[in-house]
């Protein structure tokens, strides 16, 4: 948690960092991170004005210093943060362990405590759901390219195109939307009009069950979008009709593999 | 029938009526007590000065031409109506807290201090009275400071990166009190260059026989290859800075403890001679004092958190 800290501590960290940090964290750590810094945030414990009256009531702090606190520190998660006094000891928790404790108030009280100043500040923003750091895109262009495995979800006979998506959790996060130009095309659309689940326009909502290999150039961080990446150079290279879509590796693995 | 105060709060400053005298006038006064030789407390155009043995030389260094007097610390001397002693604040070399005694009744004006001890100065020491005027420069519960070692490490941590790259390491400081103890917690750990501003001040000391490293004054000469150079934040601001070379610039502060303060410096470190929020608290409590005032900084919070705890308490500005 302390060297996450460290890496966002000047705002959005540069590949080169992130590739430092990674070769100093376990693969767990480095992959939790990537997430985090692509846009995949946890799901927030509370907003931060709760964690703030947790903090003031663990601190003993009264109501009227908060109000003073707030007029020189107004950031909530900050104030939080320094409202402890140093940790005793110095702290060897990990990410991966601090993101685990944002469970409940009491697995977050008994662990924020005891991390530096800065990491609670940190900590405070993924337990708020006000973190925003994200990797810096790198100037040189796209990072890695690679292949992956999608499922289909959307067809749009008129392109025709196609949205595919990826596991995440229980859920399906889309992924991209590509141009269909394999020589399978017409078949592909023949079962999709044979399938629709929904239409929204001309998208046609099909069952998540066709499996396709996409190739692509590189990945760059996006919020704006729900998987938070952006396939570079994206297109689907064959119908994967061996796979099963329960097979997919999840969102979490190709940016584990981003790196 | 309440007694007249010892000490009260005029647009000067404090001023007490019985002995005649200023504690740390911002105007021009007959008498002046000063609690140690920061601007803000000891400024020019006073009649006379009183202040410890151990503040005067740097005050002289300052100020210039002035009739001024040295006290040892815990020495009661008689002005007017009241009894006068200065003791240990822990602020800088020479601070002192000022104590005023009339028929038994003792009122402490604090100063600036800091309760931890560190490399340099005299350690603070508590004063038991009836009413404290206490500073509450970081008086908020916000504010908590590490052990002076751990910060040091820190900082030798920095400058032995910098040094690996072949990068001078800047610390900015305030030429009195912050650069010295900078250089006395980090001697032995490689060459430290001044600013000539510091290095005037650092010689001051030197002579009174404050243990400081060695130091050389840079003027002109770029530092030698790994060295730390202690400057005003001023000095980097003028033509002086462009003889350094390449360098990575750090601050030292209590307010650094703020993200808001950190942006803008390659470096920071949170290393105060102020009192943190603990240090304020145990200070007044040490003092067993039924009546507190607050000045400087967070008065109205710190204020208002004593009379929480059933104490007296009024903020004075």
């Amino acid at each position: 948690m302390m060297r996450f800290a460290a890496l966002v501590a000047q705002g959005a960290p540069q590949p080169q960092a992130f590739a430092a940090y990674q070769a100093k964290v376990g693969a767990d750590e480095g992959a939790a991170a990537l997430r985090l810094l692509c846009g995949q945030r946890p799901k927030r414990l509370a907003p931060p004005v709760t964690l703030l009256d947790w903090v003031a009531t663990a601190t003993n702090t009264p109501a009227f210093l908060i109000e003073a606190c707030l007029k020189t520190c107004p950031d909530k998660a900050e104030l939080a943060a320094l409202l402890f006094p140093p940790p005793p000891k110095a702290s060897t928790t990990t990410l991966t362990e601090a993101l685990a404790s944002l469970t409940s108030a009491a697995a977050y009280l008994a662990l924020v405590h005891t991390l530096p100043p800065e990491a609670r500040t940190i900590f405070n923003r993924l337990a708020g759901g006000t973190f925003r750091t994200q990797l810096a895109p790198a100037p040189t262009g796209p990072q890695t390219a690679g292949r992956c495995l999608a499922i289909l979800t959307f067809v749009d006979p008129s392109g025709p195109e196609a949205t595919f998506a990826l596991p995440h959790g229980n859920t399906l996060v889309p992924l991209t939307r590509l141009r269909l130009t394999l020589p399978q095309t017409p078949a592909l659309l023949a079962w999709a009009r044979a399938h629709v689940a929904d239409r929204f326009g001309p998208l046609r909502q099909v069952p998540p069950t066709q499996v396709f290999e996409l190739a692509f150039d590189g990945i760059t961080p996006n919020a704006r979008r729900k998987s938070g990446i952006d396939l570079v150079g994206g297109r689907v290279t064959s119908w994967a009709q061996d796979v099963q879509a329960c097979d997919v590796p999840p969102l979490s693995a190709l940016l584990a593999q981003q790196t | 029938m309440t007694p007249a105060p010892l000490v009260i709060h005029t647009p000067k400053g404090l001023f007490c009526p019985d002995g005649d005298f200023h504690i740390d006038p911002m105007g021009r006064v007959p008498r002046a007590l000063i609690t140690h030789g920061h601007s803000d407390h000891a400024a020019r155009g006073m009649g006379t000065y009183l202040c410890t043995h151990q503040a005067l030389p740097v005050i002289r260094h300052r100020l210039g031409k002035m009739v001024a007097e040295g006290i040892a610390y815990g020495e009661a001397r008689q002005i007017g109506g009241v009894r006068v002693s200065f003791h240990p604040a822990g602020h800088v070399p020479g601070s002192a807290q000022i104590r005023i005694e009339r028929a038994g009744e003792v009122w402490v004006a604090s100063g600036d201090y800091k309760t931890a001890p560190d490399a340099l100065c005299e350690p603070f020491e508590p004063v038991r009275c009836h009413t404290f005027l206490t500073e509450t420069t970081f008086g908020l519960p916000i504010f908590h400071w590490q052990p002076e070692v751990v910060v040091m490490r820190q900082i030798a941590a920095w400058w032995q990166a910098n040094a690996a790259r072949g990068v001078a390491s800047v610390l900015l400081a305030y030429s009195f009190g912050k650069a010295q103890r900078l250089m006395a917690g980090l001697a032995g750990l490689g060459p430290i260059c001044t600013h000539p501003v510091v290095e005037a001040v650092t010689e001051v000391l030197r002579r009174q026989g404050y243990t400081l490293p060695p130091t050389t004054a840079l003027s002109g000469t770029p530092p030698p290859q790994g060295a730390l150079v202690i400057a005003t934040p001023n000095a980097m601001a003028s033509d002086w800075a462009l003889t350094l070379g390449p360098h990575q610039v750090a601050a030292a502060s209590g307010w650094m403890a703020l993200a808001a303060r950190r942006k803008g410096v390659g470096a920071a470190f949170v290393l105060s001679d102020h009192a943190d929020w603990a240090g304020l608290t145990a200070a007044v409590a040490a003092t067993q004092a039924e009546r507190v005032y607050t000045l400087h900084g967070f008065t109205h919070p710190f204020a208002a958190w004593l009379r929480a705890q059933g104490l007296s308490a009024q903020a004075l500005s």
